[in-house]
């Protein structure tokens, strides 16, 4: 069957959306998919984002239809909009932020681990099952509305964040194909499908808005998550074309934490009311003050917002509870707690370290989201001096709250000496469907041709090599780091990675520590660090392959080299290759539980 | 002059038996004599007994005047309803409304609380947070938009032949094609997609159900 969409997905940390483009035309032409999905027990309604959120239902709650879908009855569980609502009555049992879990290589995303801390009576799921329900749901949403169009025959792109390490793009992948994507779907990292989104609004226009050696800076507060991306412009035969230079690690801080902070403020502003608020009342207070942070940090907007609980039960005026919130105070909390003005070469507070650290999501202890984009932008200078970026562009539903963009603005044309200050890329913004769009529309120039942004890796790949040598008692071989992968492997290529042999036990698995950078770009395959840089390398899953013994062969180990490839889907490969034969092996990530 | 007729005939209809049954032949085209009912027999009627504001009568002669009136006209479905529709809805579009702007705004807890003994303020801080949320379900399934984009008080024209259900002329109308001020740019829906309800039918007329928390 040919092909007669493009189809752009972005599964986000707090929602997901579909957007879709027919593979013909002159350009793209993209729409957004309307979801239907349950909002209430037995009703449902199409919205055009569906939260990511599940909610595993208790055998007494399923009556007749409650759970039903337009194409499935009999469901025990529910994803979007009716799920996100009963993270407030019943956190037992609803699932969020499956996204950031599998992105956490100190848990096994196979494992049923969710909701985190949940009861045993609660039937839990994996990371991995919680994404898979949310593709499995646009699916089916897509296939009730284009019955014609079968998903699994459409050309198809599915966004990951930038910061994505292999492991975790790889889960994302199994997770797809499992929902039932096609096999030859493609990964694309969400900055770059924001830049996609605003290279289709401006058609051929870009070309006079950008100049050879600009430098863009992808800024991206979600709820959850903040993802950076640079991106320099170069011109190669004539032509400009775009390169992703760099990625920012995975920072767990977002719009979420700025809801939750000034909730927290007017919670004890109601404690000294002597007002003790229930759970429910608690989630509420927290959609509230989303409302008035973007009331207040409007343009013009009022001095003071009145930020109201509602009584609980029917008698809803006599149960309320209001209080004042002075714009100035709320700006301040804000914009000093989360867009602080700060130096150049500002580091984000440190994780304090303890012994006995709970395992949950790693988020950030800096919130300060202009020092990370300053200790960003320090990592990929050179000698000393921070990149300085030309152009700005923001993607977030965070950044509709304009004081958010000008000081980050500020901030950072501050950062710049006496160069120009940076200029926020032009065009209207579409701040929470862009990821999608620009999804589409890039799969829709991979088709029919059209700019590209070029990338390849985000990141250098290594191997963990213990030294050979005497045993010490009581103290580990020192581990050695063979770069596998340098930074900006281009998708469709294949490298060798010259070293010396590597004998692999046969029968037996064989297991390697594997780390990634995204500040080492000039190593090359090949490089042997002699010692791990902790403050450069950061450890991923492990990989591992095991050899089966053949019979044909008395053999106890087999000296092996290794290969690496980035497959035109932008899947990371990496193969032991026998030097004796030709027979190879493909390492798989043992996606478990690391030993601390 | 024709407001006036009006005005005698919903009287006297509604004040002599006699007269009421003469009406209503003459609005059925049996009145020997008269032409058939045009359409602007009907509509005058109808329109004057709506208009008319005074009296604790006005609803039911409203009533019964567009009874006569459909009886005619528009309404011969009604009063000769055939089979009924194959697969009526397990229940009404309006109930599935109702129940979601209680369930994302709270409306029926705030239309239904008695507001005596609360002050503007206490009403006011409750009201906000409804109304804002009332708006944001409505803007989603509706997209409301004005009917017409120009600014109230601007001038706009009444072209001959007009739809009285997008204009609605009031003041001294003159035969259209005419000119006036406009005074509300009315609202229209530029999308509809209310929610469908898949529950039992037993509880088909529930709005929001009542809520229990485990201690």
């Amino acid at each position: 069957m040919i092909a007669k969409y493009v189809i752009g997905i972005d599964l986000g940390t707090t929602n997901s959306v579909l957007a879709y483009t027919p593979c013909d035309g002159d350009r793209p032409s993209v729409e957004l998919l309307g979801v239907p999905q349950l909002v209430a027990a037995g009703t449902v309604e199409t919205r055009a984002t569906l939260p990511s959120f599940a909610y595993l239902a208790a055998a007494h709650e399923l009556g007749a239809g409650t759970l039903d879908l337009p194409w499935a009855a009999g469901r025990e569980y529910a994803v979007g909009e009716l799920a996100r609502r009963q993270a407030a009555d019943a956190p037992e049992r609803t699932v969020g932020a499956a996204k950031s879990w599998l992105c956490h290589s100190r848990v096994d995303r196979h494992q049923p681990i969710l909701p985190w801390g949940a009861s045993e009576k609660v039937a839990k799921i994996s990371p991995v099952t919680a994404s898979r329900r949310y593709l499995e749901h646009l699916i089916a949403a897509w296939e009730h509305a284009q019955p014609e169009a079968p998903f699994h025959a459409q050309h198809v792109v599915l966004t990951v964040p930038a910061s994505f390490d292999a492991a975790a793009r790889e889960l994302t992948r199994e997770a797809a194909l499992a929902a039932g994507f096609p096999e030859n779907f493609v990964l694309l990292e969400e900055p770059q499908a924001a830049i996609y989104a605003w290279l289709d609004r401006l058609g051929d226009r870009w070309r006079r808005v950008l100049r050879v050696g600009d430098l863009l800076l992808v800024c991206d507060v979600g709820g959850g998550t903040t993802d950076l991306t640079l991106v320099g412009v170069a011109e190669e035969q004539g032509d400009l074309v775009l390169r992703r230079v760099a990625v920012g690690d995975h920072l767990l801080v977002g719009g979420d934490n700025m809801d939750l902070a000034l909730a927290h403020w007017v919670a004890t502003q109601f404690a000294t009311k002597g007002v003790k608020l229930d759970p429910w009342q608690s989630v509420a207070l927290w959609h509230s003050c989303r409302t008035a942070k973007e009331t207040l940090l409007a343009p013009a907007g009022p001095d003071a917002h009145p930020i109201a609980v509602l009584g609980r039960g029917s008698r809803l005026i006599g149960g309320s509870i209001s209080i004042d919130v002075p714009r100035r105070q709320l700006a301040d909390m804000l914009l000093e707690g989360f867009f602080p003005r700060c130096a150049a070469n500002d580091k984000p507070a440190r994780r304090r370290v303890s012994g006995f650290q709970e395992i949950g999501l790693p988020f950030e202890t800096d919130t300060a989201v202009t020092r990370h984009v300053a200790a960003f932008l320090q990592a990929q200078g050179s000698g000393g001096v921070p990149a300085r970026p030309s152009h700005l562009l923001f993607n977030g539903g965070v950044f509709r709250a304009d004081p958010f963009r000008q000081r980050l603005l500020e901030t950072v044309a501050d950062w710049a000496g006496g160069s120009p200050p940076p200029q926020v890329l032009e065009g209207e913004q579409d701040l929470d469907y862009a990821v999608a769009r620009g999804a589409a529309a890039y799969g829709w120039t991979k088709l029919r041709g059209g700019m590209r942004i070029r990338g390849g890796t985000a990141r250098s790949y290594y191997v963990g090599i213990e030294s050979a040598g005497l045993a010490i008692p009581g103290a580990p071989r020192p581990l050695r780091a063979l770069c596998v992968v340098p930074f900006g492997m281009e998708e469709g290529t294949e490298a060798n990675v010259p070293s010396g042999d590597f004998g692999l036990v046969v029968g037996e698995p064989a297991v390697f520590r594997f780390f990634s950078s995204s500040i080492r770009k000039e190593d090359k395959p090949g490089t042997l660090l002699p010692a791990i840089p902790e403050d450069e390398l950061a450890e991923t899953d492990s990989l591992e392959a095991t050899l089966p013994a053949d019979p044909g062969r008395d053999e106890h180990y087999v000296p092996v080299r290794f290969e690496a490839k980035v497959t035109e889907l932008g899947m990371f490969e990496l193969w032991c290759v026998s030097t004796q034969s030709d027979r190879r092996w493909k390492l798989e990530f043992s996606v478990r539980a690391s030993d601390d | 002059m024709r407001l006036g007729l009006a005005f005698r005939a919903f009287f006297r209809t509604l004040g002599n038996a006699d007269t009421a049954q003469r009406v209503g032949l003459l609005l059925d085209g049996k009145l020997a004599g008269l032409p058939g009912p045009a359409d602007s027999t009907g509509k005058t009627t109808v329109t004057g007994g709506g208009d008319v504001p005074s009296g604790p009568a006005g609803p039911a002669g409203t009533g019964s005047a567009k009874g006569g009136a459909a009886t005619g006209t528009v309404g011969g479905g009604l009063a000769s309803r055939g089979p009924k529709p194959p697969a009526p809805p397990s229940r009404s579009d309006a109930l599935t409304l109702l129940a979601a702007l209680q369930r994302e705004a709270r409306f029926v807890d705030l239309v239904h609380e008695s507001l005596d003994g609360y002050t503007d303020a206490q009403i006011g801080a409750a009201a906000r947070d409804v109304l804002r949320d009332c708006r944001k379900t409505l803007d989603r399934m509706f997209h409301l938009a004005p009917l017409l984009d120009q600014p109230e008080a601007s001038a706009v024209d009444i072209p001959a032949g007009y739809d009285p259900n997008r204009y609605r002329v009031v003041g001294a109308p003159s035969e259209p094609p005419c000119r006036g001020q406009l005074i509300h740019p009315g609202w229209r829906a530029t999308h509809c997609q209310v929610p469908t309800w898949q529950g039992a039918e037993a509880s088909a007329l529930v709005i929001a159900p009542a809520e229990v928390e485990i201690r």
